[in-house]
């Protein structure tokens, strides 16, 4: 039961309970383009938060979930207007409120806590003084004195240690989990009725979300506030919300109790979502993949939206002409789907499938999976040279004895937060850094050692998909140059090879003659990879490949990399910080802290045993569908420590549940404690 | 804070060192000022008599060794054509510079910042076309032309303010505005592409969600970081107009450093020369150093890194 039901337990419900405390009816929001066209981003949306719930607000990017609630607060930006439909706050009607009248309800009535804690305070204002303009534009008979406490109690009230001197410091004296905490303070002064969070942990560590979902959710169950959850994250929702509303290019397609739309998800798009996340709980050969991607609003299909990618759909003519209403199906629960009932038996038939696969089929076997060694790395270091103030110099360990061993046609993952030295990582192995000490060997030779035109031939082996699809293409040129790039530089290039690669990664040779900037997303990562394998490499590194994607097209590109690992025998290095991907993706798994493995094992030992305390946290931090709660005691405390000064002993420590004296004094190394390859550097590691 | 203002101090005294040592080669560089100062049917042993006496017969490194080991203790030489120390006659001049200087830079500087708020906060598009144009129309016109346009109506029709000269705060209007204004377009542009930046910036629409009215955004949160640009422009513009009032100094017939200078260049009075380069690169420099404890005074993330 989450924090919310049970304050809803223990109040009585009055009569004004009953009156939702927001409700949407039939809202359309539109957008004038600057050719003049209107589109429709918001089409018809209607859903209910009543009192202590929390409605999480579901969707893709381009959805429209969160230009909805920006109109509740009256905050559209230019360009965009109401065109029909209300919006009641406590049964008021605030879609004819002026700006001026809006001020009174923004940030006293109804508050919002924005993704990015780095951007959404101002830089040059003290911490104390942004949260006291929150309580004094709504209170302005209180005295400075009085607000001032109020803004104590409400920093420590979130969590924030020392929130006297805290108060007067500046945004950037703060870690990225320490603002979204005052953002929350922010937000919670005036004590709204409702609180809007828009991916309020998108931008932070996992460890780092779990302790702000927590901080929210006790700040919520203290006053009552009802809450709307906006976020892409399945696993974030079903852990936090009460009820869900699923939408899809502007619409709501699918409304329900968060538990019963885990369970059997009733509109397609849904189901096709929920099958396509990978989960903690399972792995499986093929994800399924959502097919094609979101259409463009101003050229949305007739009919249903959804019926180019629909799974059921089969080219039913009502599908096609006829867009499907909303219509509530049971008590709690509506659709918007013409054949939702068959839904169903398809969740039900693609389980199966996957079930037959995991037991009956032996895995493939891969081409080259013969137990050579591809990938080696023995004790790479690198230390970075901080300045400090005046003539101070500090250094950073970003990395410190890191060695892995990788098999041919094997993944490894590397896992880890920010400041853990995985991109370093990355990096050095591409020789982009140079590395303080160690060395790499790819298929025996030593990298680092090699100089000239040999350092040239070996390096084809070993490429790199980046990130940020959108900055890594030259936007100028036609796709077809873009991969044929390193053919020509190697002089191999033939318009035969950059076909045969464009249909590897799933794309025509027409595309070919296109540009970067008419492609999506996903379709981008995919010409990045065939890019990447132009010249036949035996490793590629993959550094959060796959992270600024959509769960649909995330799942696309996942089978896609398998398939091709599958195909031409790859190695991958998989860098990642998200956990789910890793397990589905990898064969083993390196999990780094502060620079260096702190656990290293075949991806099922890791997952079914983790051996190190900070692996253990990682796991139990990860939002998961369908499990609540889970280990708590589990969880890293507090933040990161200062890199360039870190802890004596253990660099886990300080955030360890079960640190001892002994911690503070012996640095564990990266051992098999029971005489098996699963290593973990940790003295009271679980064997 | 301390430490970054010595660093920055010891910066500034090889600045103004490279700044005279660059400006004694090159006023040397630019002919035989003994030529120059006798008539030109002097005999040679008149001429060698006087180089002498100027030092100009010693090798050219040592009299740069000679002639920093004065500057050390002030003493820039004797003018050429007046005999009085070459410094002094500078330093006579910089006040009428630094007036001049800065009375234009707060006319410049004050006008971007109230039309760049009034601009953000009217309704009217037609405002803000209006003071963008009238911005731009001025640019166009140069200095020397619209300084005789205001003599023309201001002094010579209105009869209201003097023409040439300086002594009344009347003396110092019509230099002012003429330079200032100049500037004008420039700062207003950046003020205001600045601000429409910030506007874009999340935290402004968190100061919305809690329930503050535009103006209030406008001054308290977009107003401080939209200033930093404008800070370090403004801060160069400030030095070349220490030393690039030329032009409005000639109109006005304003008695500043500037003009000096240039005097001195056509008479290759090069102690004066010198002299001149010295005050305004060491007032260049101090500005420049405002500009930098200004910036991290406004800005935490500087002061703090
Ligand atoms: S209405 Fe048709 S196309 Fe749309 S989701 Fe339902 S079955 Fe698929
Ligand atoms: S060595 Fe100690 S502090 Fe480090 S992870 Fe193990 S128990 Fe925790």
């Amino acid at each position: 039961m989450t924090d919310a039901a049970i304050a809803a337990e223990a109040t009585p419900t009055t009569a004004l309970d009953r009156v939702p405390v927001l409700s949407v009816h039939n809202l359309c929001i539109e957008v004038k383009t600057p050719d003049g066209e209107r589109v429709e981003l918001v089409r018809d949306v209607s859903f209910d938060v009543n009192e202590h719930e929390v409605l999480g607000l579901v969707g893709e990017s381009g959805s429209g979930k969160s230009l909805t609630m920006l109109a509740v607060l009256g905050l559209l930006g230019s360009g965009l207007r109401i065109v029909s439909g209300s919006i009641r706050l406590r049964g008021q009607e605030i879609t004819n409120l002026s700006f001026h009248e809006m001020q009174k309800i923004r940030g006293k009535a109804v508050s919002i806590i924005f993704q990015d804690p780095l951007t959404t305070l101002n830089p040059v204002l003290r911490v104390g003084k942004q949260v006291a303009e929150a309580i004094r534009l709504h209170n302005p008979d209180k005295g400075e004195a009085e607000i001032k406490a109020r803004v104590i109690e409400l920093l420590s009230l979130v969590g924030i240690p020392n929130p006297e001197r805290r108060y007067s410091q500046f945004p950037n004296e703060f870690s990225g989990g320490m603002r979204q905490r005052v953002v929350i303070a922010m937000a919670m002064a005036n004590e709204p009725d409702l609180l809007i969070a828009d991916e309020p942990t998108t931008a932070l560590d996992v460890t780092i979300q779990a302790q702000v979902m927590e901080v929210l959710a006790e700040v919520r169950a203290r006053t009552g506030a009802a809450m709307v959850l906006i976020t892409h994250d399945l696993g974030l929702v079903s852990e936090y919300a009460d009820r869900l509303a699923v939408m899809y290019s502007g619409r709501i397609v699918e409304q329900a109790p968060s538990a019963e739309l885990f369970a059997s998800p009733r509109h397609p798009y849904t189901a096709g979502l929920i099958a396509s996340l990978p989960q903690l709980e399972r792995k499986v050969e093929t994800l399924y993949s959502i097919p094609g991607f979101v259409p463009d609003p101003r050229k949305r299909p007739t009919g249903c939206a959804f019926a180019p990618r629909c799974a059921i759909a089969n080219g039913r003519p009502l599908c096609l002409s006829q867009s499907p209403d909303l219509e509530s199906i049971g008590a709690n629960r509506a659709v918007a789907c013409h054949y939702s009932a068959e839904t169903a038996a398809w969740s039900t038939a693609y389980q199966a499938k996957l079930e037959n696969v995991a037991t009956e089929t032996p895995l493939p076997v891969r081409k080259q999976g013969d137990g050579t060694t591809v990938l080696r790395a023995s004790n790479l270091s690198k230390v970075f040279t901080v300045r400090g103030k005046g003539l101070q110099r500090s250094k950073l360990y970003a990395l410190r004895n890191v060695s892995f061993d990788l098999k041919a046609g094997k993944t490894l993952g590397i896992v880890g937060e920010s400041g853990s030295g995985k991109s370093t990582l990355a990096r050095v192995l591409l020789r982009l850094a140079e590395a303080g000490g160690g060395e790499v060997y790819l298929n025996g030779s030593p990298l680092f050692s090699l100089r000239g035109r040999e350092l040239r031939q070996r390096r084809r082996d070993l490429q790199v998909v980046f990130q940020d699809p959108y900055s890594s293409l030259d936007p100028r040129m036609k796709i077809h140059d873009v991969i044929a790039e390193p053919l020509r530089i190697a002089g191999s290039y033939s318009a035969e090879r950059v076909n045969q690669l464009l249909e590897h990664v799933g794309l025509t040779a027409a595309a070919g003659q296109r540009r970067s900037p008419e492609f999506s997303g996903g379709q981008r990562q995919r010409i990045a990879i065939a890019r990447s394998l132009a010249l036949n490499p035996d490793v590629l590194i993959l550094d959060e490949a796959v992270s600024a994607l959509d769960v649909s097209i995330q799942a696309q590109i996942i089978n896609l990399l398998k398939k091709l690992q599958q195909d031409l025998g790859l190695t991958y290095v998989f860098i990642s910080h998200d956990l789910s991907v890793v397990r589905h993706i990898c064969d083993e798994i390196a999990v780094m802290y502060l620079g260096r493995v702190i656990e290293y094992a075949s991806t099922e030992a890791v997952f079914s045993t983790p051996a190190h305390p900070y692996t253990r946290g990682l796991l139990a931090a990860i939002p998961r569908i369908g499990m609540w709660p889970h280990g708590k005691g589990l969880l890293a405390r507090g933040d990161l420590p200062n890199p360039m000064k870190p802890p004596s002993g253990c660099a886990f420590r300080t955030r360890c549940p079960m640190a001892t004296a002994l911690c503070a004094e012996n640095e564990p190394v990266l051992s098999d404690h029971a005489e098996t390859s699963h290593l973990s550097a940790c003295h009271f590691a679980l064997a | 804070m301390a430490g970054f203002v010595i660093k920055r101090l010891l910066q500034a005294v090889l600045t103004v060192i490279g700044v005279i040592t660059a400006a004694f080669f090159l006023t040397r560089l630019a002919g035989d000022p003994a030529a120059l100062l006798l008539p030109p049917e002097a005999t040679l042993e008149e001429t060698q008599r006087l180089r002498a006496a100027l030092g100009l017969d010693q090798p050219l490194f040592v009299q740069y060794l000679l002639f920093m080991g004065n500057a050390l203790k002030g003493d820039f030489g004797m003018s050429l054509r007046e005999s009085v120390p070459a410094m002094s006659l500078v330093l006579d001049r910089v006040p009428a510079t630094l007036e001049l200087a800065l009375s234009s830079f707060a006319v410049g500087v004050g006008l971007a910042f109230i039309l760049g708020i009034l601009m953000r906060m009217t309704r009217h598009n037609w405002v803000r076309d209006l003071i963008t144009w009238i911005a731009l129309a001025r640019q166009a016109i140069p200095v020397f032309s619209f300084g005789l346009v205001l003599i023309l109506i201001f002094s010579i029709w209105l009869k209201w303010l003097p023409s040439y000269g300086r002594g009344t705060p009347a003396h110092l209007v019509l230099p002012a505005l003429t330079l200032g204004t100049y500037e004008l377009a420039l700062y207003l542009r950046l003020f205001n592409s600045s601000l429409a930046a910030e506007q874009r910036n999340d935290y402004v629409r968190t100061a919305f969600a809690k329930g503050q009215g535009r103006i209030q955004v406008l001054l308290q949160h977009m107003l401080p970081n939209a200033l930093l640009p404008l800070v370090t422009v403004a801060g160069i513009n400030l030095g070349m107009l220490l030393g690039g009032t030329v032009v409005t100094e000639t109109v006005f017939s304003w008695p500043g450093a500037g003009r000096l200078i240039v005097q001195s260049v056509s008479q290759r009075d090069y102690p004066v020369i010198v002299a001149g380069v010295f005050v305004i690169s060491v007032m260049f420099v101090i500005i420049n150093l405002i500009v930098d404890v200004l910036y991290g005074v406004l800005d935490p993330r500087v002061r703090l890194a």
